[in-house]
């Protein structure tokens, strides 16, 4: 048999030889890989059985002890209770597996539930020193790893890691970023966003959104003082902490505010203009009117700041106005008209004091009630 | 006493039953889905349901109209929910909930509502 085969292997040509070659790789890469998917499906299905397991021991205690939560005062419930405690500790003393499920249930059972009982899975994560898994995580090399760590102390609010979580506030990850960034948000109970002071990376969107979310939560009375961060070097920063004063309606970042006209970033003084006028700061609209002589070649600053006039200007302010109504860029004429016309300057009179074709077109447009 | 239980987060649902069981409410009988929920109610006689609203398959709201409008029962409904919005609120007392507990809520809280709507001492 093995001489028949070596037989005809030999009257093979290079070319065959060759493919018998690879087909015997692919058939053995064949097998190989549907041998790692049956164990791979083996060591999954066993690990859900043990997850399974854990969960249902843990799981008996964890309802126990938030069931008789409401009579921890009861004496002779009390060593009952702390019995329990010590069981469950010991139940997941010995696998770091097992405290993994008792972390992921105690921070499910948390989002469903309020009063007494959160008090006490914080307290269970604590006393039985989970938090110490969740901090190994902090050292592991890959960054998911890392931001399940975080979010597993700031979901059972273990503020002694605010000095460990705070550097990552920095990490190159953006994902990782946003995740420590929220957390400090959760954990720091002074100043939330301390972390902005030194914080180089860029405010994204989303990471906005979530701590716009996650401030509004907060007693207003913690919030800091956006205006601190006007004078950060962070350009991002100086957005963001422009675009808090606003929407928390920080009447004290006015002056501030105003002092943001002579930044270097036109993205920071229109928005330093808009939130002016949102907040209705009056006192603001002279240094307003001011900035069209200054920025008169930038459509955008001046057409926010002739808009904002508008809402917050005088009669005083009409002549710098009149000095845009010829402007370049349409937008800037239009809300030129439309600023002029809530001063008190009639459509006739301003059509009259602009050789503009388009002026009477604009006066038209915001005289039809249903475009204005 | 018979209390259906709809939600599809087992450690709520494993709490939520240990503390109705160890109140002496009833039997609580656990629905994981939708599905599961409608084929239960539609073969078994329950005193109560309790039922989150989103669930796979069928959700809450569904499943309080099955009740009242296929079943034709008049069952205390409980509608669970993690959204308190308004509309979520109204709609869910408008298709026949006759409580709603917003998420996260307390076991002690869920306990007395479910007693007040059975007439429990």
């Amino acid at each position: 048999m093995n001489q028949a085969i070596h037989q005809a292997w030999t009257q093979l040509t290079p070319l065959e030889h060759l493919l018998v070659g690879v087909a015997i790789v692919l058939f053995v890469l064949g097998v190989s890989f549907i041998a790692f998917i049956f164990l791979s499906r083996v060591i999954k299905s066993r690990q859900e059985v043990r997850a399974e397991k854990a969960r249902n021991e843990t799981r008996a205690i964890l309802n126990t002890l938030i069931v008789n939560e409401s009579h921890r005062q009861d004496q002779n419930r009390a060593a009952a209770y702390e019995t329990s405690i010590s069981t469950l500790a010991t139940a997941v003393a010995s696998s770091e597996f097992k405290k993994q499920i008792l972390i992921d249930q105690l921070i499910e059972l948390k989002k469903n539930l309020t009063g007494s009982s959160v008090s006490l899975l914080v307290m269970l994560y604590t006393s039985i020193e989970l938090y110490k898994l969740s901090l190994r995580k902090l050292t592991r090399s890959f960054w998911y790893d890392k931001a399940k760590g975080i979010r597993e102390l700031a979901e059972m609010q273990y503020h002694p890691a605010v000095p460990v979580i705070a550097p990552f506030a920095n990490d190159s990850n953006r994902i990782l970023r946003d995740e420590a960034i929220l957390a400090l948000l959760n954990l720091s109970s002074n100043n939330p966003l301390s972390f902005l002071d030194r914080f180089e990376g860029e405010v994204s969107l989303w990471m906005r959104l979530n701590l716009h979310r996650n401030l509004q939560k907060l007693d207003v009375r913690k919030l800091p003082e956006f205006s601190q961060w006007f004078g950060h070097r962070n350009e991002s920063v100086v957005l963001f902490s422009v675009s808090m004063a606003r929407a928390f309606r920080q009447l004290s970042a006015v002056p501030m505010l105003i002092h943001l006209f002579s930044h270097k970033s036109k993205r920071v003084i229109g928005l330093a203009i808009e939130t002016l006028g949102s907040l209705e700061a009056s006192e603001s609209a002279d240094a307003i009117a001011g900035l069209l002589a200054v920025h008169s070649n930038d459509e955008k600053i001046t057409s926010r700041a002739v808009r904002t006039l508008g809402n917050i200007g005088s009669e005083k302010h009409i002549n710098q106005v009149l000095t845009v109504l010829n402007h370049q860029s349409y937008k800037v004429r239009f809300e030129a008209v439309r600023t002029l016309n809530k001063l008190g300057v009639t459509f006739n009179e301003i059509i009259s004091k602009s050789p503009h074709n388009d002026i009477e077109r604009i006066t038209l447009h915001l005289s039809d009630p249903l475009l204005a | 006493m018979k209390i259906l239980l709809c939600d599809d987060d087992d450690a709520l649902v494993s709490m939520i039953r240990f503390k109705l069981t160890r109140e002496n409410l009833g039997e609580v009988v656990k629905a994981a889905d939708g599905k599961e929920a409608k084929t239960l109610l539609a073969n078994e006689h329950f005193d109560l349901v309790i039922t989150d609203i989103h669930m796979p398959f069928h959700s809450g709201l569904e499943i309080t109209t099955f009740i009242r409008n296929d079943l034709k029962k008049s069952t205390p409904i409980i509608v669970l929910s993690a959204e308190g919005l308004e509309d979520t609120v109204l709609q869910a007392f408008e298709v026949g909930a006759n409580d709603f507990i917003t998420k996260p809520f307390s076991p002690a809280e869920l306990a007395v509502r479910v007693k007040r709507i059975l007439n429990k001492p």
